[in-house]
């Protein structure tokens, strides 16, 4: 009864929330339908959901045009890599930063918090001339390494280690595990979570950094899939919009794909520690 | 209308190019291109080595083609064309410049040249590379900078008036020769069907002044000085093109927030009679072509702009080659950038573009004089002007893109628009 009553009580709830969705999907599904459309379809200035004429000359384009290919293993390449680096070197220092005393701990965090408020077009042309004077131009050492390790994926892994029971640590520490399985066997598989969010966060802003790589690749075969979209579907006078928007969809899809996979651990990793 | 994102691009990235130039290149670097120094003469011996270029757009996607030929003319050198988003082309030339790492050449849009020299990033043209007369003479003007040059002109950009020829017959009117009958000729569009009689783009951040500035010039104004030394900007001229444009909303042939967005959409609400007349360049052409088939003949005319009292000026703007200052194969980069602007070569670029070549010889190779609709432009080249060649140049524009979009909302008075534009400039500067 008290049951019923609840669910009765809340139906209007649904009002705003769907109304919001619809907010929220409704780029998205325009973005969709418009690769689909013609160009004259997507200028004619009406707003139409679904395509009139529906075409896949913008697929096909985008795929036989261009040297698809490369970008998008480019683009898989280096966000794998700096996913990969971060959820090391990131969940290393937040441990390092949380749990082990040594001097200059608390500077070393501060250093870490004011990396995290420079802007990066400040570091955006050192950074370059750092990377040539390595030799790295044109390379995926230049594409990769800059971005391994984050300010911000510092933050988020020390500040959820920090929340780790130090008692835990103690007895690893007292039955005689070092460092290294400690950080392996306990920190890790506690930080679900926080690793999980690491790792969209990171990924999304790879595959979607376009500065960078337009500068840092200095041949086409080095292109990420922002670059090479920009650069085949904005022409000096016009826009294929078409073109942009099937790149646009196809670029959105492993982003999805990736969300709905780490959503599930997502919610089991808050679930559990919430049982604790 | 080319690249409107440029000048928002530029002046991100200025600041800390400039700032990084001295410590990012090598002192070898500095030396070798001290700033107009002369340099050396390009012999006539085949280039040799690998050439790489950097280039936009379409013309990107053609240019391997050029450099086939080239090959074929130098079997021991090798062109590398990477294509370069155009919108975003200025970050990545500004940052390559900073740390030196550089391709040898790389297109460019006039208005950014004089920024990327400030910051030592273009060798000047070596003498006798090119005869300047064989260019058209204000697109020769615009890689000019204290009288050094520093690229080559490649292809050329100016706007005449498309208009809806069915439109204008079924109003009785025919294409505006001058001032007076435009505002007739776009009022009498805009009873016939169109929304706006001519489209005017007010408030477009990065390119309202290209749409503003030519009514200045018609007027007879002049934004500087000969000498380039000081800003003309309050003088009855100026004011009288400032009036002209205002006119145009105030007497309701255009909106007061006309705009060219979505970028590409002219030629679609020009075909659909959406907008009546709209001043434009030579890529409208084949875009109209496609959407209006047979119809393309009937419905739209082309005619140079209307011309005030200074004249029928229209706005030039085109594709320029440099060379970096840090490039490896400085040689070998003269040496293609020459053989480009062959008339043959610069011909069969244009046939592959559409652009309008740079160099005068290669329109009529290209049979470019035969088509009629081209053949306007050619007539329009005759009458251009081209903003200052400064590094300020992206700062300045923005000014005259604010007083273009409150000239339209008729906020400000002509005159006093003059006087704010002499002291906003002036605040900012020539160098």
């Amino acid at each position: 009864m008290t049951i019923r009553n609840t669910r009765h009580s809340r139906w209007y709830l649904y009002i705003p929330l769907l109304i919001g969705l619809g907010l929220t999907v409704l780029p998205f599904v325009w973005m969709v339908s418009g690769a689909f459309k013609p160009q004259s379809e997507i200028l004619s200035g009406e707003f139409t959901l679904l395509p009139e004429n529906g075409t896949l000359r913008n697929f096909a384009d985008l795929f036989t045009r261009v040297d698809f290919g490369s970008y998008f293993v480019n683009s898989v390449l280096v966000a794998v890599a700096v996913v990969l680096g971060n959820l090391i070197f990131c969940s290393m220092l937040g441990y390092a930063l949380s749990k082990i005393e040594f001097p200059g701990r608390r500077a070393l965090f501060a250093v870490v918090m004011t990396m995290l408020m420079v802007p990066t077009v400040v570091t955006f042309v050192p950074l370059f001339v750092l990377v040539t004077r390595m030799g790295l131009a044109n390379t995926y050492g230049a594409l990769i390494l800059p971005f391994l390790a984050t300010p911000l994926g510092v933050f988020i892994m020390r500040q959820f280690i920090r929340e780790i029971p130090d008692s835990l640590i103690e007895a690893a520490r007292l039955d005689g595990a070092g460092e290294f399985r400690i950080f392996f066997t306990i920190i890790i598989p506690l930080s679900g979570p926080a690793l999980a969010t690491l790792a969209i966060l990171q990924f999304l802003s790879s595959w979607n950094e376009f500065l960078w790589p337009l500068v840092a690749a200095q041949t086409e075969d080095m292109y990420t899939l922002p670059v090479g979209i920009a650069l085949i579907s904005a022409g000096a006078n016009t826009v294929n919009y078409g073109l942009l928007l099937a790149g646009a969809t196809v670029i959105v899809l492993p982003i999805l794909v990736l969300f709905l996979f780490l959503q599930r651990y997502f919610i089991q990793g808050i679930s559990t520690t919430g049982l604790k | 209308m080319i690249i409107k994102k440029w000048a928002t691009g530029l002046a991100l990235v200025t600041a800390a190019s400039l700032t990084l130039t001295a410590c990012g290149r090598d002192a070898g670097g500095d030396t070798a291109n001290a700033p107009s120094a002369p340099a050396a003469a390009i012999d006539d011996s085949p280039a040799k080595g690998e050439i790489t270029v950097w280039a936009m757009g379409g013309e990107g996607d053609q240019l391997p083609k050029i450099g086939e030929a080239f090959q074929q003319a130098n079997p021991e050198a090798k062109v590398t064309v990477t294509g370069v988003p155009w919108d975003d082309a200025p970050t990545k030339i500004s940052t390559a410049i900073a740390s030196g790492q550089t391709p040898d050449i790389t297109l460019l849009n006039p208005d950014a040249l004089a920024t990327f020299v400030a910051a030592k990033g273009f060798a000047p043209v070596p003498a006798g590379l090119i005869d300047e007369s064989g260019f058209d003479a204000n697109a020769i003007a615009a890689t000019k900078i204290d009288g050094t040059s520093y690229a080559v002109p490649l292809y050329v950009d100016t706007r005449t008036l498309f208009y809806r020829k069915d439109l204008a017959e079924k109003a009785g009117v025919s294409a505006p020769k001058s001032w007076d009958e435009l505002n007739t000729f776009g009022a009498a569009l805009k009873k016939a069907g169109a929304k706006d009689g001519l489209l005017l783009a007010t408030g477009e951040a990065g390119f309202t002044h290209q749409v503003l500035l030519p009514y200045v010039w018609q007027a007879g104004g002049a934004l500087t000085n000969a000498d380039q030394t000081e800003f003309t900007l309050n003088t009855p001229q100026v004011i009288e093109g400032l009036a002209k444009y205002q006119s145009l909303v105030k007497d309701g042939v255009s909106s007061q927030t006309g705009t060219y967005e979505p970028w590409g959409s002219v030629e679609e609400r020009l075909a659909r009679g959406e907008i009546g007349s709209v001043v434009n360049g030579s890529w409208l052409i084949g875009p109209l072509k496609e959407l209006l088939g047979d119809e393309f003949d009937q419905k739209i005319g082309i005619a140079t702009v209307p011309a005030g009292p200074g004249g029928g000026v229209s706005w030039l703007s085109g594709g320029q080659l440099a060379v970096f200052a840090d490039a490896k194969n400085p040689d070998g980069a003269w040496k293609f950038i020459r053989f480009i602007s062959t008339p043959e070569q610069a011909a069969h670029f244009s046939e592959l573009t559409a652009d309008l070549p740079a160099v005068t010889a290669a329109w009529g190779v290209a049979g470019l004089d035969k088509d009629p609709a081209v053949a306007v432009f050619n007539d329009q080249l005759k009458s251009t002007a081209t903003p200052p060649v400064i590094p300020t140049w992206a700062q300045l524009s923005s000014i005259i893109d604010g007083y273009g979009e409150r000239l339209a909302r008729g906020t400000v008075t002509p005159q006093d628009a003059a006087a704010g534009l002499q002291k906003d400039m002036s605040a900012v500067g020539l160098k």
